[in-house]
């Protein structure tokens, strides 16, 4: 297992991401929420401590929608299901990551709710995911400095991918990889923290991604464009 | 006295706390009754803001300010109320359903039923059914609303409406469900009275269903 610490540094683009999170879709917030916005992320740089893994296994494909991988002497199998599946052509290991915006962020967000700052707590939340997604990017950077082609990342919850498969992805990394568990539901601790796979290989491509490949037009991350 | 209750709409509608507490103080200063205030100040400004929200042109956090300023408001006149001056228009028991940790989408839906003049009972999250069914026996709400963001936690949503009907409460109470992977035909499913999609729609709904 690989394990790093990311470099966030929000762009301008990432904070059109957080209105976008925050439900704005292409609009700006007026200029005193964007500076909230502003300085409440500036808060949580000064706080977070992101934290990176990910673990390469050579992959192949055993069945419809189903890769196994293999690595440390262990088997794992994903049911990835049919989209996902469809955008793994030419893949032959999968980089699987955990990562993790750590629990300051989650601390920030239950303080701002106990005070009665439901504004500062909406913020927060969008702004963590905002920057959970710099972090699963920042995995792929890594691939790119070792000279690994990847796909786009996928994740188990998400387009077609049960979320039941948390619990073989996280048995690759043992207990507790970064400070992540997953409780009952398959709902990681901390909250801002994601899991899921790039798939690699000499000739594959990185597809469009997002909401282009998925016909599931009541999921919440749909981008409203 | 109309350029009082604008004001106060107008600065619910805009947000803006200490103008609404302002123009609040202004209006008991000119004798306006309390009643007058939240139906003709307050709630205009609440509705005003949840009609942009609806048509795309005010967002979440419009919602959040418009709600806190009106809920500011509505501490600040309370202790001006007689006794006789409904405070509440309507009770609600609220949380995310156990196994499930997500309070943001939960506290929206809270936060905006209080700033339209509901008493919100905030369960948090991880609620069990039996939690739910003993604040219903104890509180008497009109309506309970579950929220839950995960597909392995919405499944719960039915336990807790078959605790509801064990327990001889289900036709007391309306059950509103919401969340990021429910759907309409979801909420039809699991035997809920209604689902809807964000914070402004539910509180029209609970208005609407309940003739307020």
């Amino acid at each position: 297992m690989e394990s790093f610490i990311p470099d966030i540094k929000l762009s301008n683009e990432d904070y059109i991401e957080i209105y976008r999170a925050m439900g704005y879709g292409n609009n700006i917030p007026e200029p005193d929420i964007v500076l909230r916005i502003k300085e409440i992320v500036n808060s949580l740089q000064q706080i977070i401590t992101p934290k990176c893994c990910y673990s390469v296994l050579n992959v192949k494909k055993t069945d419809l929608y189903k890769w196994q991988l293999k690595g440390n002497e262990m088997v794992y199998n994903f049911h990835v299901g049919k989209i996902i599946d469809s955008y793994l052509d030419g893949v032959e290991q999968f980089a699987v990551f955990i990562i993790s915006v750590g629990p300051e962020i989650s601390e920030f967000i239950t303080r701002s709710g106990d005070e009665g700052d439901l504004l500062g707590q909406f913020i927060a939340d969008s702004a963590g995911s905002v920057i959970a997604e710099l972090c699963v990017k920042a995995v792929g950077k890594e691939l790119q400095k070792r000279g690994l082609k990847h796909t786009m990342p996928y994740s188990p919850g998400y387009c077609g991918w049960s979320i039941s498969e948390q619990k073989e992805l996280f048995r690759i990394f043992g207990v507790n990889p970064i400070g992540v568990s997953l409780n009952d539901s398959f709902l990681m601790i901390p909250e801002k923290s994601v899991s899921g796979i790039y798939g690699i290989g000499s000739m594959v491509e990185q597809q469009e991604y997002g909401c282009a490949i998925c016909n599931n037009i009541s999921c919440y991350k749909r981008r409203q464009e | 006295m109309e350029q009082i209750l604008n004001n106060i709409s107008t600065a619910v509608c805009e947000g803006k706390l200490e103008a609404c507490l302002d123009y609040s103080k202004q209006a008991i200063e000119a004798g306006i009754d309390i009643q007058t205030i939240i139906n003709c100040g307050l709630t205009v400004g609440m509705e005003i803001i949840g009609e942009r929200f609806h048509k795309g042109t005010a967002f979440v956090p419009n919602l959040l300010l418009s709600a806190r300023a009106m809920k500011g408001a509505l501490e600040y006149i309370k202790p001006f109320m007689s006794a006789d001056i409904s405070y509440t228009v309507g009770k609600i028991v609220i949380g995310t359903v156990k196994g499930d940790l997500h309070d943001i989408g939960k506290n929206l839906v809270s936060y905006m039923f209080e700033g339209c003049g509901f008493e919100v009972i905030n369960l948090g999250v991880d609620v069990s059914a039996e939690k739910f069914v003993t604040a219903v026996r104890e509180y008497k709400p009109q309506i309970v609303c579950l929220s839950a963001l995960l597909t392995t936690t919405m499944t719960y949503m039915k336990q807790v409406i078959d605790s509801l009907s064990d327990a001889g409460l289900r036709e007391s109470v309306l059950v509103f469900v919401g969340g990021a992977p429910l759907n309409e035909a979801f909420a039809k499913s699991i035997g809920a009275d209604i689902y809807t999609s964000n914070a402004n729609s539910a509180v029209v709904k609970a208005k609407e269903l309940l003739n307020l």
